[in-house]
């Protein structure tokens, strides 16, 4: 025989003892806890009423309400701390019941049954199973049966009004994605201002602050502004009213997996350096992690996703380049790598409405920060990029390369443009070269049509505008070309170096320099300055322009600037 | 037997409790200043590591005291060492139990990825399953460990109504999936009886939960696994193709019969002489062939029924609540909004989406309610048939299904005495 610690029944007194305290002290527990919460519930209930009582009162009743939520909390929190010393006790007291029964866990051998005597119970299981399954399948059917067919009400929302998708007319006159429409930059419509100065508020319609900065320019859609922001830890979209600059909405965009290191940036505006795009129902944005996010226009997420799910993207100031709505796709120019051969660049089409890919074409680019633009050529919708070195056209239905050509150099930033039949693309360590869009394979000798080395940019995207090309350059130079012949028509030194792209809008070239000043031209082959106008904050985005007003971001602000406080 | 009324009483009492939930401080509603911290991703955290290097450790070691050792206080001992570590230590989370819920989740395509130790926590258990039977159940399992020591005063549950409240987990694990796929309520960890002891906090009907079933589990032994676990489910089905099984015995059965009411669990079976009487083998092939030929109509009852019932059961989904609670405001049903609606506004939340959502939800219970409805009621056939055809058994075995690896049946085995030198033994 084992030698034992403690008796039998020493074991079995102190587990019979345990137990009976740990009960004793469960329902304690159990009662203390309930006359606490009963206490929360009352306190919760003088709460509410003062809230209704006491709506719109200011000075006393904020006062009152804001004591009664104290006590509220308050109550709360002694029911806390009750309940988890009580439970901890309680748990004490039930390892030490287990602790006991530990030991007690002695073998009592059975009473064996005679030999063949088979147990009862289990000559039972299949007929009681089964019985009491089909009673259950049997009350199922009638608990069916007696509650009707089943709700047949749908959930549907109530009819909307038949609302028509927005058209080209709604594309035309709003400035949906970066540049506005097809990204040329060109405004329509009304006068647009020439004169304005923020530090006097003159012409300033409105002025928000934003939380966050960015480098990314707003857009527009009928009275909506949207705007992103980002700093390392949070992305943020803003919505505000056109007409007076209210703030709508502000969403935080949270992308599930992925890594949490944000990338290392030479400036924190370009956190948010990708404009957002829309396609006049829903609302696209983009940020350096590439994060991708779809939202209504209420600011609900209606879709989200990484486009490097692992890792952050290979690039070195991050992700840049703007979103843009072809159709029913959203196309992402998405380069990555330090040289083409790293094979890690895509021009991406996801479905507009779930954010699936659509296509995927690889690309023998490195890593670059323009925004594609798309246009219909010769009856067919054509997708154009600009990277370092490749100019490229792709057919936006099935993503396949229409032609491309050795061009371009550095690390390549501005956009391409096109007009009348011709793309325009120029970077600041090559050229600005005019080709032929209807090209086929490499048409790097037979598609160029000109090419030009002064003014050459290196942010800022060229504008094609009256029949003329004009740029605006890193070291404060604006340079106009005949857009036919390429011939270099003006120059004009503005003493600050260019990020924003320049805009055409009433016969006038904007040209917004890093210090906040606007250069205003006259969209002529002679020089003619309109004048200039401050805001007096750098800027480094492109300016909105829609119906006869500016919208020009800055790092803490955006400005609505129009012809009078018209509001 | 007198006592089981009132056991099943209480367990009832306490299932209906729910137990899962804690305390919540809902921000305040006024401006006070303060600005709320912004939520950022979790690291993943090294604690992750040791819990998977823990997991497959105790694994091991609960593989090797139930087959090689044959130790039940080494069993015990691994248990408590389960209990402290996974249950009070890490609150009971992450478990195998609730993992379910995530990868039923990520399989419907709710969540865009799975934590590592997740997968890690979901697949182990059965992993092991394969190979060891329910060594898992055993010793590593906190909830598991929880009832192995409050285990009192066993009072056997009769086989026949083990078999009917066995059923109980398989309908329990179809809920769970069907509100975790889509996107509805971790139920696993909200009706999780335990885990307001771990934590050490809890709504007073959590509190209450935790001490009810654990009286019930003074008597029952394992009655929340036995009865309501839906892992078990999955460890069940792993367990019966395990290469290496529980034997009562060290070596060979002698049918001494004293090991017959060993197991608190009901997981020994009785040796079962080959065939059947004459008298009755004519009748029993009439049933067996009533009962094969019924398990197509059996299934198709169960998808009718499922689906039925789904649109009942969709009921409960907050996003159906929510639908429905947009239709009562919009016809006047109630002139006031409540909290979530006020929530839905506040967050400038669109409502035709919403709706939108609750009827599509809808629709994903009803099919996945008519499915497991129709798998529920094939698997009831196949224990009919099971429960019919009694293959012949020649020595007392534990069975691999049932069998929690618990070792309490090896030292009834006069066997296992002589083995352990205990006492003298001859043939």
């Amino acid at each position: 025989m084992r030698k034992q610690f403690l008796s039998e029944i020493a074991k079995r007194r102190a587990a019979q003892t345990a137990l009976a305290l740990a009960a004793v002290a469960v329902l304690a527990l159990l009662v203390g806890a309930a006359r606490l919460n009963r206490d929360v519930m009352r306190k919760n209930t003088l709460l509410e009423k003062a809230r209704v009582d006491l709506r719109g009162q200011d000075g006393g009743g904020r006062d009152e309400i804001r004591r009664l939520d104290a006590e509220y909390r308050q109550a709360q929190l002694r029911r806390e701390i009750f309940v988890r010393k009580g439970a901890l006790a309680c748990a004490l007291l039930v390892c030490l019941f287990f602790l006991c029964n530990i030991f007690l866990q002695a073998r009592t051998l059975p009473e064996v049954r005679k030999p063949g005597e088979k147990p009862i119970s289990a000559a039972l299981a299949r007929p009681a199973l089964a019985g009491v399954s089909g009673f259950a399948l049997v009350m199922a059917f009638a608990f069916i049966l007696t509650h009707g067919k089943v709700p047949a009400e749908k959930f549907t929302p109530p009819l909307q009004p038949d609302k028509p998708a927005p058209g080209a007319e709604d594309f035309r006159r709003n400035w949906a994605r970066f540049r506005g429409r097809e990204g040329a930059g060109i405004a329509v419509g009304e006068p647009y201002p020439t004169s304005w100065n923020a530090a006097t508020g003159t012409g300033i319609i409105w002025k928000k602050e934003l939380s966050l900065p960015g480098a990314s320019s707003p857009i527009i859609w009928n009275e909506l502004v949207f705007l992103t922001a980002a700093d390392k830890d949070s992305r943020l979209v803003y919505c505000f009213s056109a007409k007076d600059g209210a703030a709508q909405w502000e969403r935080r965009i949270l992308v599930p997996g992925g890594t949490a290191e944000a990338p290392n940036v030479w400036d924190e505006d370009v956190y948010a350096a990708a404009t957002p795009a829309t396609d006049g129902e829903k609302l696209f944005v983009a940020f350096a992690t590439g994060d991708l996010a779809c939202l209504d226009f209420s600011g609900n997420v209606l879709w989200a996703k990484k486009l490097s799910p692992r890792e952050l993207p290979d690039n070195n100031y991050g992700h840049s380049s703007s979103p843009v709505v072809v159709a029913d796709k959203l196309i992402i120019q998405f380069d990555q790598g330090s040289l083409a051969s790293d094979g890690k660049s895509f021009l991406l089409a996801l479905d507009k409405n779930t954010g699936n890919i659509i296509w995927k074409t690889p690309r023998a680019v490195p890593n670059s920060w323009s925004t594609p633009i798309s246009a219909i050529h010769a009856g067919r919708e054509i997708i154009v990029t600009t990277a370092d070195p490749l100019v490229q056209a792709y057919d936006a239905g099935d993503g396949r390369e229409l032609w491309s050509a050795n061009l371009l150099g550095g690390e390549h930033t501005a956009s391409p443009v096109y007009a009348d039949g011709r793309v325009y693309a120029a970077t600041e360590s090559m050229r600005l070269a005019c080709l032929d869009a209807g090209g086929a394979g490499d048409i790097t000798q037979s598609g160029l049509k000109w090419e030009a080395f002064d003014g050459l940019p290196n942010i800022a995207s060229p504008l094609c505008y009256n029949g003329l090309i004009f740029l605006a350059d890193s070291g404060g130079k604006v340079t106009c070309y005949d857009a036919a012949s390429g011939e270099k028509l003006w120059e004009q030194e503005c003493g600050t170096p260019f990020q924003s792209s320049p805009v055409g809008a009433g016969g006038k070239v904007y040209c917004f320099d890093e210090k906040g000043t606007a250069h205003i031209f006259s969209a002529g082959k002679t020089l003619a300055p309109v004048g200039t106008a401050e805001i007096s904050e750098p800027v480094k985005s492109s300016p909105a322009l829609v119906a006869g007003r500016i919208f020009v971001r800055t790092k803490k602000h955006l400005f609505c600037i129009g012809t009078g406080n018209d509001g | 037997m007198r006592l089981l009324p009132i056991i099943f009483a209480v367990l009832l009492t306490a299932c209906r409790l729910g137990a899962g939930e804690e305390f919540r401080f809902p921000p305040p509603e006024f401006e006070s200043g303060y600005s709320l911290p912004q939520t950022t991703h979790p690291a993943v955290s090294s604690c992750e590591i040791v819990d998977i290097a823990l997991l497959a450790l105790a694994l091991l070691a609960a593989g090797f005291l139930a087959h090689r050792a044959r130790s039940r206080r080494g069993l015990v001992a691994l248990a408590v060492l389960s209990l402290l570590y996974f249950g009070f230590w890490r609150q009971g989370c992450v478990c195998p139990v609730g993992s379910i819920q995530n990868v039923a989740l990520f399989l419907s395509g709710g969540i865009a990825s799975l934590p590592i130790v997740v997968v890690v926590f979901f697949i182990l258990p059965l992993l092991f399953a394969l190979f060891h039977g329910r060594t898992f159940c055993a010793a590593v399992c906190p909830l598991g460990a929880v009832q192995e020591l409050a285990l009192w005063k066993p009072v056997k549950v009769p086989e026949w109504l083990e078999h009917i409240l066995g059923t109980l987990p398989y309908v329990f694990l179809a809920t769970a999936i069907l509100f975790a796929a889509t996107g509805g309520q971790f139920l696993i960890c909200q009706y999780d009886p335990f885990v307001s002891l771990f934590r050490l906090s809890g709504k007073v009907s959590a509190l209450a939960g935790w001490g009810a079933v654990l009286f019930v589990c003074l008597f029952i032994g394992r009655a929340y696994c036995r009865f309501i676990c839906p892992y078990g489910v999955l460890l069940k089905a792993c367990a019966r193709l395990a290469r290496k099984r529980i034997t009562i015995t060290p070596d060979e059965c002698i049918r001494c019969r004293l090991c017959e009411d060993a197991c608190p669990y009901n997981a020994i079976r009785i040796p079962v002489p080959g065939g059947v009487e004459r008298k009755t083998a004519p009748r029993e092939r009439k049933i067996l062939a009533a009962l094969i030929l019924l398990l197509p109509v059996l299934a198709t009852l169960g998808a009718l029924a499922g689906g039925r019932l789904g649109v009942f059961l969709a009921a409960k989904h907050p996003a159906v609540k929510l639908a429905e609670d947009i239709n009562r405001r919009n016809l006047g049903e109630t002139p006031k909004d409540n909290l979530p609606l006020i929530a839905l506004r506040i967050n400038r939340g669109d409502e035709g989406q919403v709706l939108l959502r609750a009827e599509k939800i809808r629709r994903q219970m009803k099919a996945g309610a008519a499915t497991g409805g129709a798998i529920l009621l094939f698997l009831l056939g196949m224990k009919l048939i099971l429960l019919t055809v009694r293959p012949p058994r020649r020595d007392y075995e534990a069975d691999p299904a049932a069998c929690v690896a618990c070792g309490r049946c090896y030292e009834y085995c006069p066997r296992e005495q002589a083995r352990l030198k205990i006492v003298p033994f001859d043939n």
